[in-house]
């Protein structure tokens, strides 16, 4: 962690600079009238530049000085250039990203093969890769091209896109078949079969998606700027009509018009939205960027804006919800037995038994009972191991046969020696079941001993978690392959909102339709093919990227960690960057109440000089108020710009709390922030105007 | 605190009213049975026989074209009728056809809902002109809007369809089964009141006493009038050119019907030029406390009818009392305003200037407000003489839209407009994309819905930023300074409202006026019309969403607040410079 801000501070300085040049550039006008807001500014920028070259010339209005209206261009351009510094900033950190994995990009040889007999034909580039080709890559080569595993099983250096170093296992069929370009084969071989067109791989994807080059305006988006965009219009307006209006009141008064044309565009551009209006880009890309560093890849911004608005989250039981493994908790004995005599038989049995289950029950046994020194080294041992046809595994000691496995298959086995299965025993297994957990039968020479009771441990934490989830309106939901039993057991100790037991990809693809059928918006994360039905339905869908082609063909993000709890964070993360947008509107529109009071008696004072009682901030001089809202108007864009990029605090409370809390920082801030802001800068303004 | 007091029952009468007229009208909406299916279905059939009325139900694109073709011949009608109202029947006083520009301005007038009125009823229209003309269009423009609104309710309520109901069978159902039986039974309550109700035209009396008038007709005060000789003095000096009146003519119309209409329909225009202010359509407190009640009654009743009609009741009782809380306020600002009157040198405050003595001070503010803030525009007192800020709170009232409780269908679904706007912001303020009654708000909705809100400032805005350069507006103004800038501004802003009330003192009778008013008001009304039958389409269309404690709530005390800073924002930010140059300077020049 450490490391990391250490590593983004380094990317600070050298980003802020290209930043910086990246905002000059921006002022092209085919950049500029991508905003409509701040093309607005653009515009009124180069009117009063346009009028400072006609003053020079002595043709003015009469009203304001040179001086003054060089102060505003410069106001203008600046108000501009802040603008494109943020959406700058914002790119800047994307862009970087994009770097790294460019240079994973780069053109190889690949082996192309024949697709029936898999023979080495001929050497291509791997740009000339089609859709189809089957290729050959061997250990330290790079993979050429997105494709899907034929033959051969080998392990993959994928730091190149996950930044994890830990190599991973891709083989033929099941769901680790998916190899991405510009991974790299440690070991062995794949024969791949390429499954994207050149240019369209995850990486280009990727690329693009963190250059921003891809990114379209979301929908909300596009609303909120519709919205920007009226309120401009109608600012645009009032500031026409406050032209004529104040000619009018002229005449019946007899004198001159005495509004300059300068105070109105002044005006204007303070009233338009310019806040959110020079923001709105930077905090979208940001969003989007927030995402990649959490190592998620959203194929579009409308998957983050869906996020946000998720209220069912399907979550996979192993990983998220409890420790990806169950542990010995209890040995149970039956029958007479006494608990150490279980102890020390599941301990025996357990002692070749690598699984993590295994190795937690002799622990458990060390733990209770001090039982330890045996070595499996022993030669007297005999070990069964587990077998998908028994069931079961075990040891036989010196013509005492051990084993221990599932109820059922146990029960079979024992009876099949002609023994008689324990009903004490039936008891304590439906009663772990019932709890949660999962029960072990241990049985010596036949004879059932006592039950190991397997936990599955609940993560920390998940249950507050899963509270603060509720009281935000979101629904949890279990995943789970175990029995109805047991999933109720987990589920309640876990307070999840509901589980699906025994859960196949088809009552997946039925439980996301039902919730979407009543109005509710499902995300799920998934990684076998079997469950990209399921992905494709989901609102939100996170394949993992260790998953299949197919399941992250039907997701819409792709989770680089492969990590069952990111449904977590991504949905964060599209709160956020909703919230962003609606407080920093928020904030926006109420800094126009202060301008108003700021310019509207500056610019009527030789009309009416009774509307001074409005200049409630008691601004010294009408240059001094125009050119300070102006500047506050500028500058405020600059402080809100490393809120933009990180997002307003995001916490998991009901709705209620939320708007409450946030109307009161953005909305009451927003209002009163400008009326002290604009005070102080006519203070300094207004010492300024008096040495010049 | 006593003139709070004497408002509660104008207020307490409509909402006892309103409640069981609102459920009632929601049997409408979704096509349910009521007690009045019985007599009135088989009229009905017979109407939709006659008229050969398909009653399948329709899009939003059919059901708005149908409206807009319905308006506009409604429109060209009621043009033609009173450009050539000498050539037709029942024109007793002999009145000329109005001009081209006035016909234009008053049938744009009573087809929006507006009643602006650039002329004096008594003086410029026939009988026919009245009942045939402005009743009939008084009836079908109250219709429309609330059609408008029904078709908004089912495209909010429905789920997976296209249709949002039959226009024509919401236009037949709202004359046929409210707005009849309604003004019938206020009629005869305005009868009982002294409000005549008669075909047999004017009648000439002696008056009690004569009176001198000078050559434009102005009355000449402190006159003697020696009847005898006809000769008037004033002061022992003779005038020269004065006429004396002794005989006066009394304006008897079917007036009772009409004011009904007027107030019920919210529409406001008046038979005779002095509206609700002349006796004979407002004779005393009684017939002013039915008036006001029926202006408030629909308007107040359609938010319950949002509310049964959706069978989510605290949704329309949240935006009652939005509305409820904007008309108070508004209420209060302007009584005050109006119990201090207007403070002058040497004479001291003057508060009764304008007013009619049978209403007093209070009950005239009371009517000033209610008037602005639902689209009305009749008038019971002349608001030129009120004070800058009694005026600026009636502008105020049209500038936001006329959303406190509005016009018939259109107040409510014009603050719709504004909830959906709000309900964005908001939506966004809590991390989720905005959806207002679980239905989503996206970028074409969001359009309509900023279209739907930004009219009436764009159309008033447009309209008189325009108009204001030119050379003859100044002309057509009776006060100097600021607060001949007010009856400028109020004229566009009441045509931009919708509401057609006068500040009185602005001129507007010109071809400029008269064709800038018209274009404004027609601008205002079917613009927001236009939007939101595109919202309910739209709307209809989607899924409903599943509501949540991480959904936006609009039921409770916060948005309610936010919803009225949303529209006190949007009016103030569009109007604060033109009324710091009219009201606002007014105001502070006498303090």
């Amino acid at each position: 962690m450490e490391e990391q801000k250490g590593k983004n501070k380094m990317l600070d300085k050298s980003m802020l600079i290209a930043a910086l040049k990246e905002s000059f550039l921006k002022l092209a006008p085919r950049d500029e009238i991508k905003n409509p807001v701040m093309f607005l500014v653009y515009i009124s920028a180069l009117l009063t530049t346009l009028l400072l070259g006609y003053s020079l010339f002595n043709i003015k209005d009469g009203i304001v000085t040179s001086g003054f209206i060089f102060s505003v261009a410069v106001i203008l351009w600046l108000t501009c250039l802040f603008s494109n510094f943020a959406e700058a900033v914002a790119e800047g950190r994307g862009k970087a990203q994009a770097e790294s994995l460019k240079a994973a990009r780069k053109n190889v040889v690949a082996h192309k093969v024949d697709g029936i007999t898999h023979k080495k034909t001929v050497d291509a580039d791997s740009a000339s890769l089609v859709k189809n080709d089957y290729i050959l890559v061997n250990a330290n080569e790079q993979i050429p091209a997105d494709g899907e595993v034929i033959e051969g099983a080998a392990s993959v250096d994928e730091s190149a896109i996950t930044g994890e170093s830990a190599p991973v296992i891709r083989e033929a069929g099941g769901d680790r078949s998916a190899v991405t370009g510009g991974t790299t084969v440690l070991s062995d071989w794949l024969i791949i079969k390429v499954t994207q067109e050149p240019g369209k791989s995850f990486l280009d994807k990727m690329i693009g998606m963190v250059e921003g080059a891809n990114r379209k305006k979301t929908p909300n988006e596009i609303a909120l700027e519709i919205l920007l965009v009226a309120l401009s219009l109608i600012f645009l307006l009032v500031t026409a009509s406050l032209f004529t209006y104040s000619a009018l009141s002229a005449s019946i008064l007899g004198v001159k018009n005495p509004i300059s044309i300068i105070w109105l565009v002044a005006l204007l551009v303070c009233l338009a939205p310019t806040t959110i209006g020079a923001l709105l880009s930077a905090i979208g890309i940001a969003g989007m960027s927030r995402l990649n560093q959490a190592n998620v890849l959203a194929m579009s911004g409308r998957a983050i804006e869906a996020a946000g608005d998720v209220d069912v989250l399907l979550l996979d039981k192993t990983g998220t919800i409890t420790l990806g493994n169950r542990r010995a908790a209890e040995f149970i004995p039956v029958d007479g037995h006494a608990e150490s005599e279980v102890a020390d038989i599941a301990q025996l049995a357990s002692l070749a038994d690598e699984t993590p289950e295994g190795r937690s029950i002799v622990v458990l046994a060390k733990k209770l009972y001090g039982l330890r020194g045996r070595t499996i080294n022993d030669q007297h041992f005999k070990f069964v191991p587990f077998t998908a046809q028994t069931k079961m595994s075990g040891v036989d000691y010196a013509g005492i046969e051990i084993r221990k496995g599932a109820a059922d298959n146990v029960a079979q086995y024992v009876q099949a020696a002609g023994q008689k299965y324990s009903t004490a025993c039936k008891q304590v297994v439906e009663d772990i079941s019932k709890k949660g957990g999962t029960p072990l039968v241990v049985t010596r020479d036949h004879e059932v001993y006592g039950v190991i009771y397997l936990k599955d441990i609940i993560k920390k934490g998940v249950k507050e978690k899963f509270a603060d989830l509720r009281k935000m309106g979101i629904q949890t939901i279990m995943i789970t392959g175990d029995n109805p039993v047991t999933a109720a057991a987990i589920a309640a100790e876990a307070g999840v909102d509901d589980f699906l037991a025994q859960a196949t990809p088809e009552s997946k693809l039925k439980t996301i339709r039902e919730f979407q059928a009543k109005g509710h918006l499902v995300a799920m994360t998934g990684d076998g093919t079997n469950d990209a039905p399921a992905l494709a339905q989901a609102d939100v869908a996170v394949a993992m990227n260790s998953g299949t082609q197919a399941a992250k063909e039907a997701g819409n993000m792709v989770d680089l960690d492969s990590s069952p709890t990111k449904l977590l964070e991504i949905v964060k993360i599209g709160k956020q960057l909703l919230m962003t947008r609606g407080s920093l509107t928020t904030f926006s529109i109420a800094n126009d109440i202060s301008k108003y009071f700021a310019i509207i008696p500056a610019i009527f004072m030789n009309l009416y000089p009774q509307l001074q009682v409005l200049n409630i901030m008691r601004l010294s001089s009408p240059t001094s108020a125009i050119l300070s809202a102006l500047i506050f108007n500028a500058l405020i864009i600059v402080a809100l710009i490393p809120l933009a990029l990180k997002g307003v605090k995001y916490r998991e409370v009901a709705a209620k709390q939320l708007l409450n809390h946030n109307l009161l920082v953005y909305g009451i801030g927003g209002l009163v922030i400008p009326f002290i802001a604009i005070k102080a800068i006519d203070l300094c303004v207004s010492l300024l105007l008096g040495l010049l | 605190m006593k003139m709070l007091l004497q408002y509660l029952p104008y207020l307490i009468l409509p909402l006892v009213l309103a409640i069981p007229l609102g459920i009632f009208m929601s049997k409408l909406v979704l096509g349910e049975k009521t007690f009045m299916t019985k007599f009135l279905a088989p009229v009905e059939g017979k109407i939709y026989r006659w008229f050969r009325i398909d009653q399948a139900e329709m899009d939003w694109k059919k059901y708005t074209l149908n409206l807009l073709s319905f308006s506009a011949i409604g429109f060209i009608f009621l043009m033609l009728v009173l450009k050539f109202q000498n050539y037709l029947p029942l024109n007793s006083q002999h009145f000329a056809g109005m001009s081209w520009s006035l016909a234009f301005n008053t049938a744009a007038s009573f087809v929006t809902n507006t009643n602006w009125q650039s002329y004096s009823g008594e003086f410029a229209l026939s009988n026919f002109s009245q009942i045939v003309g402005l009743t009939v269009q008084n009836f079908i423009s109250a219709a429309v809007g609330i059609a408008v609104l029904f078709a908004l309710i089912r495209g909010l309520k429905r789920t997976s369809v296209k249709l949002i109901g039959n226009f024509w069978k919401d236009i037949i159902r709202i004359l046929l089964y409210v707005l009849l039986p309604l003004s019938f039974v206020i009629s005869l309550v305005l009868v009982s009141t002294g409000v005549p109700q008669t075909l047999s035209g004017s009648r000439t009396v002696e008056l009690v006493q004569p009176v001198a008038v000078n050559q434009d007709g102005a009355p000449i005060m402190n006159a003697h009038i020696d009847e005898k000789n006809k000769v008037v003095t004033v002061n022992g000096k003779k005038i020269t050119n004065a006429t004396i009146v002794t005989r006066e003519e009394v304006p008897l119309y079917a007036q009772a019907s009409q004011v009904a209409i007027k107030q019920l329909g919210t529409n406001g225009g008046g038979v005779l030029g002095a509206n609700s202010a002349h006796p004979f359509e407002n004779p005393n407190p009684l017939s002013n406390l039915v008036q006001i009640t029926a202006m408030l009654l629909l308007p107040m009743a359609l938010c319950f009818t949002f509310g049964y009609s959706l069978k989510k009741k605290k949704e329309g009782i949240t935006i009652f009392v939005t509305m409820f809380v904007l008309l108070a306020t508004a209420l209060v600002i302007n009584g005050l305003a109006e119990q201090k009157g207007i403070s002058l040198a040497h004479i001291g405050n003057l508060n009764l200037e304008g007013k009619e003595t049978r209403f007093g001070v209070t009950l005239s503010s009371l009517w000033s407000v209610i008037t602005t803030a639902t689209s009305t525009g009749s008038v019971n007192a002349s608001l030129d003489s009120f004070s800058a800020i009694g005026g600026m709170i009636a502008m105020m009232l049209m500038q936001i839209g006329e959303v406190a409780f509005g016009g018939v269908g259109s107040g409510l679904y014009g603050m719709l407009g504004f909830v959906i706007l709000t309900v964005f912001i908001a939506s966004l303020m809590v991390g989720r994309t905005p959806e207002y009654l679980g239905k989503k708000i996206g970028p074409k909705e969001m359009r309509m819905a900023v279209l739907a809100c930004l009219a009436t400032p764009l159309a008033i805005l447009i309209g008189s930023g325009i108009t204001a350069v030119f050379p003859d507006t100044v002309k057509s103004l009776t006060n100097a300074g600021a607060h001949g800038f007010s009856e400028f501004l109020y004229a566009f802003s009441s045509a931009g409202g919708n509401n057609g009330s006068a500040f009185g003192g602005f001129s507007a009778n010109t071809t400029t006026f008269n064709i800038a008013l018209g274009l404004v008001m027609l601008l205002a009304r079917f613009l927001p019309i236009i939007a939101l039958l595109v919202i309910a389409g739209r709307m209809a269309q989607q899924k409903m969403t599943a509501t949540t404690s991480g959904t936006l709530s609009t039921t409770n005390t916060v948005f309610v607040v936010l919803l009225l800073i949303v529209i006190l924002i949007i009016g103030v930010l569009s109007f604060f410079p033109a009324l710091a140059l009219g009201p606002i300077a007014d105001f502070l020049a006498s303090h």
